[in-house]
């Protein structure tokens, strides 16, 4: 952190210093510093700098986004293992670059040119990981030829010139002047090509995507600065270039051709990364095109331009999934079609060329004719820009004219400002040599290259040019060069596939897959347990398999353990416990599936004996076809329309896939397999010689290779799809592929193959194992600190059980009586309530009672937001809801509300034209580089004054309810609109029973959902509310409220027992966690009395004060909090205020980290305890609840949900990177769907690194599964148990331990897994927390 | 039943878990099947012990019920998928003839 910091205020010192470089090489011409010369072949070259304005604007750039890219690294690499290596390698690239610009002789810039590269590979590999290695690897590989025809370059140069000429830059003209011709072609082509390299040039330009290993800010830096060799080398030795006109042509005609072919490849990715690196190889294409043209003035502004602008792209490419949420709930658009939008292209495009000719009048190109081309891409891009504007939404209204008229005033202003700069800034880059014809031959060429990559295009978004489209997809593999054939498959005929065959391996293949839960895409970000597919055996078995199947981690790290035990974390009395306890056998026992070897398919064998890498392979060809073809709109050609991935692959795919898999033959042998999946997996596996009994063995290591994928393939195959069936067909065939063509004649030698056929043939093995040593005491260890975190918990409930009792205790409640509240608020059970819950009952002194209950209220619906047309489904994912409400302005606030809407439709239409432009094969060159400007400035801005750029940006909401009342007539799409009075009724009672809230209301409920605010992060809905399906809870809040408000359902709700009092007044609330703030609705003079509404500002008072001290409790664990945030309320606030406006923050907050327990139960058991914000609070009144109703509702749904999230927290602190999602810094958002890490891969599911690791990479959540205790009779539990599968396999496999405690006799009983109960100990003798004591305990757990 | 225009057919009942009920679905499609009726929250006592109807907060937990009727000839993929499935799954399937008045209806 400190050399990062370090490094931070270096650069940001030499920014300024290139700043004032910049107006001082402005006002008074270069700037020279010298401090004497070395002679070099009998040439004398000065050691110094030279600064001119071609150098000063270079010097900017690259110390301008060293500084952006150091600061943001501050607390984007918080934690990560090599921050420092990091900052010293960027220290030492951008030090390197900026000598490179600013050296005054030509030996100079060679030897600080190839020593940035070196630093440039220390950057990429500062991880130290393998990708990064590799990357690294290939970063230096490819950079040594360049540099080493940079060397050549000089040499030739020192060669040729005369003796005694000067090899100072600022005499380049001289030297050029002095030395024969040829030596001056052949040193300006051999600087060229080593530009070229740099600037990830046909045909050296798969280096550039291979970066995506390495961070985030790493990416910014490359693409930003190092990328732009090129251009460098151009503009500072442009004297050479000028006179070489041949090398300049071939330069232009590379560049335009780059610029085209990348630019193709780019609208076929779908990962946000790839696009990011074909756009810049694309743009670096523009600009060799640009010095092609003789025009390095234009290219210095081009690379400038789209330095900051690729640097904010990537800097903020974790802002992909918000747009997507933002798409979810936009009002629809209504577009202009057919003839209009024709009208509307020709009307701009002649608007674009009247106001290019009036600048172009007035100020002429300085460089004509090549200028000229440049002009029309500027009118090209302004063009296209003002006709999207005008076609992308009616609705905007008359305002979208005024819109549209902003790119044409932003093309006069560029135009003019180009033009000035060149004549008056730039004039000393004198037009090249290049005779005028070949300046327009070079011009024409590249306008047919452009209007050919429009065309195919436009063909490939019109279904054809199938072979341009593998291919897009295709370069998302790895480098040929690492693709050399394995050998050749052979096509082989099969006979017709019964259908009781089919059906078997169907079945067989859905239960192979099963083995992997289905995960939700990251817009609707829901937890799931990643060893839900296997609950029918023990954690520690699932674990054992996945393990083997995997090879992820199957326990806590034995030496965390141990050290966690030294610190007292876990307890010694409890680890002799578990040691005595040693476990049941079944726990204990597992069996072959965790075996390693048992899970090998012939791919992995065949691995082992060739040293191939076939497993690989089929990995990787697989993933990339599954991004393409689940892409939900990242890619701009959209998923491939051809069916499912199998079809899609087997037709597609087998386009050049002899190169890209590596298999000759593999088209012929491919058509050869059934269209149909499970007809092909029957083939498949018959012609790999698999017996019927392994069909299940090489299925489940089949799907378990890409979990991530497949996860998504089985939510879609939810939706009723053939998805997973398909994915596995798709594997298959590209392992057997491979398989055999490695045993073929051509491939591995003849023992292997005989060795593969013996392996694939014999049966699986189905011995016993027990589980080593090493994993009966990571049992232990697990035990034991399970019951330390439980002990304390389970001494309280005890003890409140004993002193208050296990029955709701309320003013006309169950019970008997208490004072009444003034106000109830209603929570989500989330952990993250409970400690605004404590705080707020502190503060309040008893005249706030806080209850807990499901975030979406009992309401499932699908939510439409102001005039949307999809919408979010608010429900845990558990139900499928069945009606949809729509967001509404509450009656008065109507124009506001409109006026609200209009303000959202504007900027999604120039979100629209913005992203046409940029995915447009003519436009996106000129758009970079004018956004580029802008947006450098926006950069520094979010990263200087992260929280005034956010308040700047928020727009003010206007009040909003939700409709519920509907007749059950009306539809919205396939759902019904509204729920009757009857449905709400029912909804309404079972809310209120189930939460135990069925009498002494208050004159004042508020029902609080929750949300989270977070910058810049792929995971932001995984802060939101899990019950309402990833999406935040007000909405659900608002329609229960104006179903409890209702009077026709008062009614309802009187005839059926439950009386809320006429003065009492429902209303909604939002508990941001990020902010701990709580904003709740207003309450008309119309609907409350202003006794209610003086209740509801003391609350609100209370509230903030509750929320600045857990704010407080929160700083105490974030890292990086300053001190006095963990002391000062107000300083907290500020500093939870920044980190969720801030776009390099990585841990925004803790989320539900720590959490191990679920009460359900009225608050006083657990009043009185500081739970640490790490149990799910249920709100119970087993009095209310004679027939344990509402108790099977809570066991069988938010136990559930609740389970699934603690089993997530689990896994993944057992094994952030085998089943959490690793390191967000290395994250790449694909096919909006989620990340993988690196440039390709597999789907990287569930948490990343920094939600369960702090740092300093110590884990923050402690591996525990759930404990569940319930206010209920044991025998009401059993009742309830046995009557459901899922909760005899939770509970008795282990996967929750179940503890009750009995309102007859308060006393607790924990059950055993084999449906005995068993007494725990009696409670101790500890004091109850008084209600005014708020003091924050910090956890024992996470205290350092 | 000639007599009276009814057609013979194969009626398929199975009773699975409710999170079993897309899979079956799916492999009835896979076979031809075109139609079939999903009871859902199934209420009784069986093998497993007792069942209780729908769940408030919960459709994947509970029994559900598939009803198909198919011909003849779509009848073998469809057994034997099923019976691949009980090997491990909790669920009863009933194969039964049947007559129906309209048989394009389920061909």
């Amino acid at each position: 952190m400190l050399l990062c910091r370090c490094t931070r205020t270096l650069l940001l010192l030499s920014f300024a210093g290139a700043i004032a470089l910049l107006v001082g090489s402005v006002l008074r011409g270069p700037v020279a510093w010298s401090w004497g010369s070395v002679t070099l072949g009998g040439h004398v070259a000065p050691v110094g700098w030279y600064v001119d304005v071609p150098a000063a604007l270079l010097l900017t750039l690259v110390t301008g986004v060293g500084a952006l890219v150091a600061a943001f690294s501050v607390r984007h690499l918080a934690g990560e293992p090599a921050q420092g290596r990091f900052a010293l390698a960027v220290l030492g690239a951008v030090t390197a670059t900026a000598l490179v610009v600013t050296s005054a002789s030509l030996p100079g810039l060679v030897l600080f040119w190839v020593l940035s590269g070196v630093a440039v590979s220390a950057v990429v590999g500062a991880r130290g990981d393998r990708p990064a290695r590799r990357a690294a690897a290939t970063v230096r590989r490819t950079f040594l030829a360049g540099d080493l025809a940079l060397v050549a370059g000089l040499v030739v140069l020192v060669v040729g010139a005369p003796t005694g000429t000067s090899l100072a830059r600022a005499d380049l003209p001289d030297l050029v002047q002095q030395t024969p011709a040829a030596a001056v072609v052949l040193g300006a082509a051999l600087a060229a090509i080593a530009g070229l390299v740099r600037s990830a040039q046909l045909p050296v330009h798969r280096w550039l995507p291979e970066t995506a290993a390495a961070a985030t800010p790493a990416s910014a830096l490359l693409h930003a600065g190092v990328v732009n060799g090129a251009g460098v080398l151009a503009v500072l030795w442009w004297p050479l270039y000028a006179s070489a006109g041949a090398v300049l042509v071939a330069v232009g005609l590379l560049g335009a051709l780059t610029a085209a072919v990348a630019g193709t490849a780019m609208r076929g990715r779908a990962d946000v990364k790839g696009r990011f690196a074909a756009s810049t190889s694309a743009q670096m294409g523009y600009l060799s095109l640009q010095v092609g043209l003789g025009l390095p003035g234009a290219a210095l502004l081009h690379a400038v331009g789209h330095g900051a602008y690729k640097a904010s792209l990537f800097l903020g490419s974790g802002e992909v999934v918000g747009r997507s949420v933002a798409d979810r709930d936009r009002p629809a658009p209504l577009r202009v079609d057919g003839g209009r939008r024709a009208v509307a292209l020709a009307g701009s495009t002649a608007a674009a060329v009247l106001v290019a000719a009036a600048v172009s009048l007035v100020l002429p190109p300085v460089h004509a004719p090549a200028s000229w081309l440049l002009v029309a891409a500027a009118a090209a891009t302004s063009a296209v820009l003002t006709s999207r504007l005008v076609v992308a939404d009616r609705r905007v209204g008359r305002r979208r004219w005024a819109m549209a008229v902003v790119p044409l005033l932003a093309l006069a202003g560029y135009l003019l400002t180009v033009g000035l700069l060149e004549r008056r800034v730039l004039d000393g880059l004198a037009p090249s040599s290049l005779p005028s014809v070949w300046q327009w031959a070079l011009a024409g060429a590249a306008a047919a290259v452009g209007a050919a990559a429009w065309v195919v295009d436009r063909e490939v978004r019109r279904g054809r040019l199938p072979r341009v489209r593998a291919w897009a997809v295709r370069s998302a593999l790895p480098p040929a060069r690492a693709r050399r054939a394995v050998g050749t498959a052979t096509p082989v005929g099969h006979p017709p596939v019964a259908a009781a065959d089919r059906a078997r391996a169907r079945v067989v293949a859905g239960r192979a897959a099963s083995t992997v839960v289905p995960t939700w895409p990251l817009d609707a970000f829901v937890a799931t347990n990643p060893l839900g597919g296997l609950d029918t055996l023990t954690p520690a078995q699932a674990f054992a398999r996945m393990s083997a199947m995997r090879g992820t981690r199957s326990h806590l790290d034995d030496d965390v353990a141990r050290r966690w035990w030294r610190e007292g974390r876990i307890s010694p009395a409890a680890v002799v416990e578990a040691r005595a306890a040693a476990g049941p056998a079944a726990e204990r026992a597992t069996d072959v599936s965790a075996d390693v070897r048992a899970w090998w398919t012939a791919g992995d064998l065949v691995d082992e004996l060739a040293g191939t890498d076939v497993v690989r392979r089929a990995d990787e060809e697989t993933a990339v076809w599954c991004a393409a073809v689940y892409d939900r709109g990242e890619a701009a050609w959209g998923a491939p329309a051809t069916g499912g991935l199998w079809s899609t692959w087997r037709v597609l795919g087998a386009r050049g896939a002899a190169r890209g898999l590596g298999v000759r033959g593999f088209r012929r042998w491919a058509a050869a397999l059934p269209s149909r999946p499970d007809e092909a997996i029957v083939v498949l596996l018959a012609q790999a010689g698999y017996p019927l009994e392994r069909w299940e063995q090489v299925l489940s290591r089949t799907a378990n290779r890409l979990p991530g994928w497949m996860s998504h393939a089985r939510l879609r195959a939810e939706q009723g799809g053939d998805d997973a069936l398909e994915l596995l067909a798709v594997r298959l065939a590209a392992e057997v592929a491979l398989v055999r063509a490695a045993v073929a004649p051509d491939g591995v030698a003849a023992a292997v193959a005989r060795e593969v056929a013996e392996f694939v043939a014999a049966p699986p093995a189905s011995a016993p194992t027990g589980l080593a040593d090493v994993d009966a005491e990571a049992l232990v260890w697990q035990r034991a600190l399970e019951e330390t975190r439980r002990r304390p918990l389970l001494d309280a409930v005890a003890v409140a059980a004993r002193d208050v009792g296990v029955t709701e205790v309320r003013a006309g409640g169950s019970a008997g009586t208490a004072p009444a509240p003034a106000a109830q608020v209603v929570w989500c059970i989330d952990v993250r309530s409970e400690r605004l819950r404590r705080h707020l009952e502190a503060v309040g002194s008893g005249r706030w009672e806080t209850l807990g209950f499901a975030g979406f209220f009992g309401v499932p619906f699908r939510h439409l937001a102001p005039e949307a047309a999809a919408g979010s489904d608010q429900c845990p994912v558990l139900l499928r809801p069945r009606n949809a409400l729509a967001s509404v302005a509450v009656p008065g606030h109507e124009r506001e509300f409109a006026a609200a809407v209009r303000a959202r439709r504007r900027a999604h239409a120039a979100g629209d034209a913005v992203h046409a432009a940029a995915e447009h094969a003519v436009s996106p060159f000129v758009l970079a580089e004018v956004a580029g400007y802008g947006l450098g400035v926006v950069s520094g801005l979010r990263t200087a004054a992260p929280r005034w750029w956010a308040d700047r940006r928020r727009s003010p909401a206007a009040p909003t309810q939700v409709r519920v009342a509907g007749d059950g007539t009306d539809h919205a799409g396939d759902l019904v609109a509204g729920f009757t009075v009857t449905e709400q009724v029912f909804l309404a009672e079972a809310a209120l029973r189930t939460m135990g809230l069925t009498s002494g209301f208050a004159p004042l409920l508020v029902l609080t959902g929750h949300g989270a605010t977070t910058t810049n992060n792929p995971f932001d809905t995984g802060y939101a509310c899990g019950a309402c399906g990833g999406n935040g809870g007000i909405v659900n809040a608002r329609a229960l409220a104006a179903m409890l408000n209702d009077r026709a359902v008062r009614d309802g709700l009187r005839g059926r027992g439950l009386d809320l009092p006429a003065a009492t007044v429902v209303v909604a609330g939002l508990h941001d966690t990020t902010l701990d703030t709580v904003e709740i609705d207003e309450v008309t003079p119309a609907a409350g009395t202003a006794e209610v509404r003086a209740v509801l500002a003391a609350l609100r008072a209370d509230l903030a004060a509750a929320g600045g001290r857990a704010s407080v409790e929160r700083a105490r664990m974030l890292p990086g909090a300053p001190s006095s945030a963990r002391q000062d309320p107000r300083r907290a606030t500020a500093h939870v205020a920044r980190r969720a406006a801030d776009w390099s923050e990585v841990r925004p907050e803790w989320g539900l980290v720590g959490n191990y327990a679920f009460v359900a139960g009225p608050r006083s058991l657990t009043a009185a305890a500081d739970l640490e914000g790490r149990v799910f609070l249920h709100s119970y009144d087993p009095a209310a609840d004679p027939d344990g109703t509402a108790l099977e509702v809570i066991l069988t749904a938010p136990v559930v949900v609740a389970q699934w999230i603690n089993a997530q927290y689990l896994a993944c602190a057992i094994d952030p990177d085998g089943f959490g999602s690793g390191s967000k810094v290395v994250h790449n958002v694909t096919g909006r769907i989620g990340v993988v890490s690196g440039a390709r891969g597999d789907l990287r599911p569930a948490l990343p690194l920094q939600g369960v690791a702090d740092a300093t990479g110590e884990l923050r959540h402690e591996p525990l599964r759930l404990m569940v205790v319930v206010a209920a009779r044991p025998e009401t539990v059993d009742t309830i148990v046995a009557r459901h599968d899922l909760l005899q396999r939770l509970l008795g496999n282990g996967w929750i331990t179940l503890v009750t405690v009995s309102p007859d006799d308060r006393r607790l009983r924990r059950w055993d897994g084999q449906g005995v109960w068993h007494d725990e100990p009696v409670a101790p003798a500890v004091p109850a927390r008084s209600a005014g004591d708020a003091a924050v305990r910090v956890p024992a757990a996470v205290a350092r | 039943m000639e007599q009276a225009g009814l057609t013979r057919m194969i009626k398929v009942e199975v009773v699975i878990e409710a999170e079993e009920a897309a899979d079956v679905e799916a492999l009835l499609r896979s076979e031809g099947v075109t139609g079939w009726t999903g009871l859902t929250g199934l209420t009784g006592v069986g093998h497993g012990g007792r069942h209780e109807g729908r769940l408030l907060f919960n459709e994947r937990g509970g029994q559900t019920m598939l009803v198909a009727v198919l011909p003849r000839d779509r009848l073998d993929g469809v057994v034997a998928g099923l019976t691949e499935l009980f090997r491990d799954r909790h669920g009863v399937m009933f194969v039964s003839e049947t007559w129906v008045s309209r048989p394009a209806y389920f061909s």
